[in-house]
């Protein structure tokens, strides 16, 4: 069995510790979610400060409300997603933005449902891969964000190729059934 | 930018199908979704720390608990230790642990707090001594081990000079357990044992 998935405590285990006032589930919740949560208020946002903001307040909800957590209702990721939308929903809705003149032609870009499920998708795969060893999140990260080939990422990371491509598999493997175990 | 290497090109051609088909189900969903944001500011790691202390009401107990949690973040984090008096705490029985070869200068005692039966939990309070102090947002871990394996976390930790304590609370029945184990975060999928003690 593999380090990480034997130790791998679930998400909503960690929040039902936090409801008992565990710092050390906290941390571990904070350390799985904050990227997912800031890449979420990031895009909804657009503005590192408020984005922070939310980050903090979704946190704080976290910290304050985790004993309304009820697991037969959902999944802790689940849970954390509502938590961290209700946060940036309520900071976009501090900022007054002017009124957008209605357009000509019709929008092109993603109605709200197909908005909703997009923001779910990429929370998951955001939250399933924190859970992956550093290693290979690493790899993957570089593989589909930087531009980078295999063969510049064994470069950068200074590894022979064959260890790039057999992390990037085992990472995706991995994230497959983390995925799965998501659903 | 370029985007991603193709799908065979990234995963080599040695792949059986079964296993084919569903990585490439998730380098699908890689390719649709943004990349996440490079890396958490300490800024935001620094205030979640120190929210806590206000978003909840305090009790004198809970206050310890946030104050312990916010030098846990600090230590997680940026490296820092976490230190406590020791004081407060009602140790139901102690567990010294032995060095391995590791880190044979190393010492540590687990105390086993009274468990909480509302809850199902038990205090820890872990004393060591002589780990070496790891670069920044590296951090020491606390498992339990059964049959030789990692089976379960207890909480993380960073050391600083002299001797440091701290404490964790875990939820597991420990006689499920037959061993305390301590180790450095590593890129190693069974980084070596560093202290060791059996689970009494």
């Amino acid at each position: 069995m593999s380090f990480a998935m034997a130790t791998a405590e679930t998400d909503a285990r960690l929040i039902q510790r936090v409801a008992s006032g565990d710092r050390d589930a906290f941390t571990e919740l904070y350390r799985r979610f904050a990227r997912p949560v800031l890449a979420m208020a990031l895009r909804q946002l657009g503005d590192n400060g408020r984005a922070e903001d939310a980050a903090q307040e979704t946190f704080a909800a976290v910290w304050r409300s985790a004993r309304t957590f009820k697991p037969e209702r959902g999944s802790g990721s689940a849970w954390l997603y509502a938590v961290a939308r209700h946060a940036i929903v309520d900071r976009a809705r501090q900022r007054r933005e002017p009124v957008a003149e209605a357009p000509d032609e019709p929008s092109t870009e993603a109605g709200p449902d197909e908005q909703v499920e997009g923001s779910w998708l990429t929370w998951r795969v955001h939250s399933a891969l924190e859970q992956l060893p550093e290693r290979e999140r690493l790899v993957l990260e570089l593989a589909y964000w930087s531009g980078l080939s295999q063969a510049e990422i064994a470069s950068y990371l200074d590894v022979p190729l064959g260890t790039v491509k057999t992390r990037t598999r085992t990472g995706l493997a991995r994230l497959a059934g983390l995925l799965e175990e998501a659903r | 930018m370029s985007g991603p290497s193709d799908f065979r090109d990234l995963v080599g051609e040695d792949v059986p199908a079964d296993e084919l088909e569903k990585l490439r189900r998730v380098d699908a969903l890689l390719r649709r979704v943004p990349a996440p944001p490079a890396e958490v500011p300490l800024t935001l790691t620094e205030r979640v720390a120190r929210l806590s202390a206000s978003s909840r009401p305090l009790t004198r107990r809970r206050a310890g608990l946030v104050l312990a949690f916010a030098v846990t973040v600090a230590a997680l984090f940026f490296g820092l230790g976490r230190w406590t008096d020791g004081a407060g705490f009602d140790t139901s029985y102690s567990v010294d642990m032995q060095p391995t070869a590791a880190a044979a200068n190393a010492w540590g005692v687990i105390r086993v707090g009274e468990r909480d039966e509302g809850s199902g939990n038990w205090e820890l309070e872990l004393e060591v001594a002589g780990l070496p102090r790891l670069p920044s947002g590296a951090y020491y871990t606390l498992w339990l081990a059964k049959d030789g394996e990692y089976a379960g976390t207890c909480g993380t930790f960073a050391v600083g000079e002299g001797t440091t304590t701290v404490r964790m609370t875990v939820s597991y029945r420990l006689r499920d357990y037959d061993a305390w184990v301590i180790t450095a975060a590593s890129d190693e999928d069974e980084p070596p044992w560093l202290l060791r003690a059996d689970v009494s």
